[in-house]
């Protein structure tokens, strides 16, 4: 659970707040998803090429972000990292999302032995926190872009599926939910015509919010040299190794920060705004 | 009361057994086992064998997770390759230092994030408010590990104020502390609030204003106490944060933790380290779960656990 | 009370103790007081039995050693062997046998008498393959060893071994005390060392920090220095700062990006050496195109090697001229590496090679086990990619890299791996032996470190003349010979030689930096 973020909210926002961080995130991730499709396009130069003879250079007309320990040029590699880092980070949102979903609607649906078992596992697994957990699963299945997104998608998944068991719980009680079983509907029509999308807003907006917890872990990971093989740009990675560089070169570690809280901050506008517009008296 | 604890402290052991088993799981499903690593950089096909026999390697998985199991209830956390031997003192002689950086951090939020908090809210739509709550914002968005980073590179590099390295004294805290604590400063400041907000609404405020009470001192007899549940109630959510985020934090700062020592233990695939230290966080996470549960009862007299 | 004061009571109570304990520890050490020489290391102690496993880690648990233990011989700056425990030696002429003549009236630190019996029972500890796994080649052709009086130790040889004067200086020729071993049991020692060396054990916490203080009753006289203390620092820059504020007066492994500023700091003072220790990709000589001598031959002129040295290593480095590094006993030098991506090319296509059509191979590497090594891999893998060589970068974890690269046939999945050879015995021929004689059994794993599989037998017939005859002339042929052979052969893409950097305040003396990785701070004072 340590993801999900508590917040009591006021009881009216006020809109143009709202609509501002939805504004904001919006325009965030649409710059960033331009980015990452337009991406090679967009690069002076190749993110692998190596010039030798610059090395740690600081920011100039040639380079303007500087180039890295091997030369290469550290805005071109931000750029192609966006797309590494957006792929990772929604792969595994939407991957958790659905096991997530799943389990929760199964769990919170059904009740009985098999809610109490997927409970039982859900609340265990949420006692690790989720960033040893990511670690463990890296280390098992070895380190790479999909090692990443199995890692962190395993991680995201039961705080969510306790968040959508915990809304299907209070929906199985509704009204409609039991005319609809009288009138014989299928168990499975059932869940997903009818429960499913009244949980939606919830999950939308843990997903949004989560997505934005997907690049900090991620790019954690990648700091702490379990992310993707070298010479892959992902942020983390990159500031991973400007680490041993930090006292002679540090503008090496400023560019890739930078874009990861820029992302982050795109996803929890998204999410913010989302709550807010959703359900303002929400309490997660 | 009493026995609530005791019921808590009871599961304790309970969950960790669960999430050993986990572990087990998740690790033995690797080809490859510590053999080789036991038995070192040189070793033969014949002496990592051995080695394979002699640390019951090739023994049935369950037999393996009996033996384990049983090896844990009297403490013995199996056979590290780090320590060459049972790591659980090696893991106690390092908790003092991930406590230290969690208290500081604990405390630290509830000194700036509380006030801050109290503070926009007080000021709500006013500039303090803005500038606060974009500062808050700005928190929740950066990696601790950058932050980490950006004060090593200015307060250590640049300025020379402070050492960017290790535990050497009370100076070598600060930034270790400031890096992990920042998000919880960032959450705990924006509970807080919301929460102060939605208080200053309530009718028995406007009553107390009505009556004449000035604006502080309704904020601070009736208000905050009532600011402080959703408080505790994060930093409750976030021991997981803490605990994570301390892994992170610690190989930045080379604090020599519990989560330093975790990575190690990774990076060499010591899975008997990972694993003693993965349950001590699990004991950690429901330890402060527990201790904000109690924490509950003395702020708020009307939650009772009968 | 107010709820809230009671609550901020409770945390600065629960903060005080640890911070306060933490620092408290902290000043009672770090007070660099007179006589106290504090040595931040890159790698961690974890033990201190030169059997078990030996000194783990590497290299610190060596350097710790060094202070704590003698060794019958030892070795000075320049990697020459002279007496330490031994006062005396002298190898018989067929190298089957050598008679030792012991210091006398040599004690341990808990005060028992290092004679004869003492020595002949380290030995045999070590001969003891259960007890002593590690660095086998070092101590497999030893056949037994007597002590016919207190002060004579005689070893006596399986076979011909010119190379056992280097066994007894390495590292773990350290003579531990009998007495120690019966107390604390035969495992009991890597956490209890107790030698005959001019520092004894303070406290240990092992894989953080090592205290050592000044034996009175060493048999040189007490060192000047009066306590040492090893802290294990694994950052590189967190090293460097320690320094630079004071709180260590020595650390190893700078990294070479920041030499240029500590030379300008007045206060510190930087120490290299020569390393003994060539990096560079070792060839899986299985695998079919690189089975092909001039793929191997493009492979190594592709590589920038000069470039790399210079630009990577700030001119801290040399490219190799022979499969041994320059100070290595033995070492001769046989050709320069040339740098022509035209002939790489052309090489290259000859064996069906183009960029069109590249020739896909799986590059292996670690993070932090040798110098650079992430960056070298990215720019090797950039260099071949330029003559139509694809190869991918899979970085594997230190704990895991060593049992990756000495896989058995059909499980080796590298194609090139990046690895470097320390012979911490200074002995040319043991790095040969090490790294290239044939393995008795190409289908299993290594003997020791031919993880390429190379075979020549003419290579293996000049090692064991080498190992075999006392004529030193005739071994320096031999050995002259066997690299030119292997250089010929091509059997690694050879990269660099690094220089050992460490760096110490200024008012530290006495530090030497040993070509073997080794900072060894026995004789230093400050």
């Amino acid at each position: 659970m340590s993801e999900l973020v508590l917040d009591a909210a006021p009881a009216q926002p006020r809109r143009a707040r709202r609509n501002l961080f939805l504004i904001l995130g919006v325009a965030v991730l649409g710059f960033l998803a331009a980015v990452a499709t337009l991406g090679p396009l967009l690069t002076p130069y190749d993110p692998n090429e190596q010039d030798l003879l610059a090395l740690l250079e600081g920011p100039s007309a040639a380079h303007w972000f500087g180039t890295d320990q091997v030369g290469r040029d550290i805005l071109s590699r931000l750029i192609i990292g966006t797309r590494l880092t957006l792929l990772i980070a929604i792969t595994s949102v939407a991957a958790s999302g659905v096991l997530g979903i799943a389990l929760g609607l199964v769990a919170g649906y059904f009740g009985g032995l098999v809610d109490r078992v997927a409970t039982a596992l859900i609340d265990l697994l949420l006692t690790i926190p989720s960033i040893v957990l990511a670690i463990a699963v890296v280390s098992v299945v070895g380190a790479s872009a999909t090692g990443l997104t199995v890692a962190i998608t395993a991680s995201f998944v039961p705080p969510l599926a306790r968040l959508v068991r915990g809304r299907v719980l209070e929906l199985r009680e509704e009204d409609y939910v039991s005319a609809a079983r009288t009138i014989g509907m299928s168990t499975s029509r059932l869940l997903l015509r009818h429960v499913l999308p009244n949980a939606v807003s919830v999950i939308i907006i843990e997903l949004s919010l989560l997505a934005g917890q997907a690049v900090l872990v991620g790019s954690a990971l990648g700091f702490l040299g379990l992310g993707v093989q070298p010479p892959d740009p992902e942020w983390g990675s990159m500031l991973g190794s400007s680490r041993e560089f930090l006292e002679v070169a540090p503008h090496l570690a400023m560019a890739p920060g930078l874009a990861i809280t820029v992302a982050v901050f795109g996803f929890n506008m998204l999410g913010d705004g989302l709550r807010d517009r959703f359900d303002p008296n929400l309490v997660l | 009361m009493l026995r609530f604890i005791a019921f808590r402290l009871a599961l304790i052991p309970v969950v960790a057994f669960g999430v050993i088993t986990i572990l087990f799981v998740i690790f033995k499903s690797v080809p490859g086992d510590e053999a080789t690593m036991v038995a070192g950089a040189t070793a033969t096909q014949a002496e990592i064998d051995q080695i394979r026999v002699q640390l019951g390697l090739d023994r049935p998985l369950l037999t393996q997770y009996v033996v384990h199991m049983g090896r844990l209830v009297t403490g013995d956390l199996g056979y590290s390759s780090t320590f060459r031997g049972n790591p659980l003192p090696h893991i106690l002689d390092r908790v003092p230092a991930t406590l230290a950086l969690m208290a500081a951090s604990i405390l630290l939020t509830v000194l700036i994030g509380i006030p801050a908090g109290v503070a926009a809210a007080a000021n709500q739509g006013r500039w303090p408010d803005f500038v606060i709550s974009s500062v808050v914002i700005g928190l929740l968005a950066i990696p601790n590990f950058w932050l980490g980073m950006v004060l090593i590179a200015i307060l250590s590099v640049e300025l020379n104020w402070l050492p960017s390295f290790g535990a050497t004294g009370p100076l070598s805290l600060i930034m270790p502390t400031i890096a992990l604590a920042a998000r919880l400063i960032a959450l705990v400041a924006r509970m807080t609030r919301g929460v102060v907000i939605e208080e200053m609404r309530k009718d028995y405020v406007r009553t107390a204003r009505a009556k004449g009470l000035s604006a502080n001192a309704t904020l601070s007899r009736h208000v905050l106490r009532n600011a402080l549940i959703p408080t505790v109630t994060v930093i409750g959510l976030q021991a997981g944060y803490l605990l994570g985020g301390s892994v992170v934090v610690e190989r930045l700062f080379a604090w020599p933790g519990i989560g330093d020592l975790l990575l190690a233990g990774i990076n060499v695939r010591d899975y008997t380290l990972v694993q003693g230290i993965a349950v001590l966080f699990v004991a950690g996470f429901l330890l402060i779960n527990l201790i904000v549960e109690i924490l509950y009862v003395f702020i708020n007299p009307k939650m009772r656990y009968v | 009370m107010k709820r809230r004061d009671f609550l901020t009571m409770i945390g600065a109570g629960a903060v005080a103790p640890a911070v306060l304990g933490t620092s408290i520890r902290a000043l009672a050490q770090s007070s660099t007081g007179a006589g106290t020489l504090t040595f931040g290391q890159s790698t961690s102690i974890v033990t201190l039995d030169p059997a078990y496993g030996a000194f783990t880690g590497y290299p610190s648990g060596y350097e710790a050693a060094l202070c704590l233990y003698d060794r019958l011989l030892d070795f000075d700056a320049q990697m020459k062997i002279v007496p330490q425990l031994a006062e005396s030696y002298e190898m018989a002429g067929d190298l089957m046998s050598c008679k030792l003549t012991l210091r006398k009236n040599v004690t341990f630190h808990d005060g028992t008498t290092c004679d004869a019996a003492a020595v002949k029972g380290n030995i045999e500890r070590m001969m003891d393959k259960t007890r002593n796994p590690a660095n086998r080649p070092l101590w497999d052709p030893i056949a037994g060893v007597d002590a016919p009086d207190a002060a004579t130790v005689i070893i006596r040889l399986r076979a011909p071994f010119s190379q056992l004067p280097n066994t007894l200086a390495h590292g773990s020729g350290a003579i531990v005390s009998p007495a120690a071993i019966e107390k604390h049991g035969d495992k009991g020692i890597a956490q209890n060392p107790v030698g005959a060396g001019p520092f004894k054990l303070k406290s240990f916490s092992p894989g953080q920090e090592l205290t050592l203080e000044a034996f009175d009753g060493y048999w040189g006289g007490p060192p000047k220095t009066k306590t040492l203390i090893f802290k294990f620092i694994a950052e590189p820059s967190t090293r460097v700062s320690a320094l630079r504020t004071g709180s260590v007066d020595v650390i190893d492994a700078v990294p070479v990006a920041l030499v240029e500023q500590l030379r300008r700091d007045a206060n510190l003072q930087i120490i290299t050496s020569p390393g003994l220790r060539p990096i560079g990709f070792a060839i899986n000589l299985d695998r079919e195109p690189l089975k092909n001598l001039k793929v191997r031959q493009a492979l190594n002129l592709a590589v920038p090697v000069e470039t790399i040295a210079q630009k990577v290593f700030f001119g801290l480095a040399k490219a190799p001229d022979s499969p041994l590094a320059f100070n290595t006993t033995g070492y001769r030098s046989v050709s320069k590496l040339v740098y022509d991506q035209v002939k790489a090319k052309e090489l290259l296509s000859e064996a069906g090679f183009t960029t069109a059509n590249p020739l896909k191979l799986n590059l292996f590497v670690s993070d932090g086990l040798f110098p650079g090594d992430v960056s070298v891999a990215e720019i090797v893998a950039s260099a071949l990619k330029q003559v139509g060589v694809d190869a991918t970068i899979t970085k594997i974890e230190r704990g895991a890299y060593w049992d990756a690269l000495r896989q058995d046939r059909a499980n080796a999945k590298w194609d090139i791996a990046m690895f470097g050879f320390n012979p911490s015995n200074a002995s040319g021929l043991y790095h040969l032996a090490s790294l290239f004689k044939s393995n008795a059994d190409d289908a299993g794993r290594p003997d020791v470190w031919n993880i390429g599989r190379y075979r020549n037998p003419e290579v293996d017939r000049l090692l064991d003349e080498a190992d075999k005859t006392p004529d030193p002339k005739r071994q320096a042929d031999a050995l002259g010979k066997a690299q030119e052979l292997i250089w010929a052969d091509t059997p690694y893409i050879w990269l660099q030689i690094n220089e050992n950097v460490s760096a110490a305040r200024r008012s530290v003396a006495g530090v030497e930096v040993w070509p073997i990785v080794f900072t060894n701070v026995r004789r230093s004072t400050v």
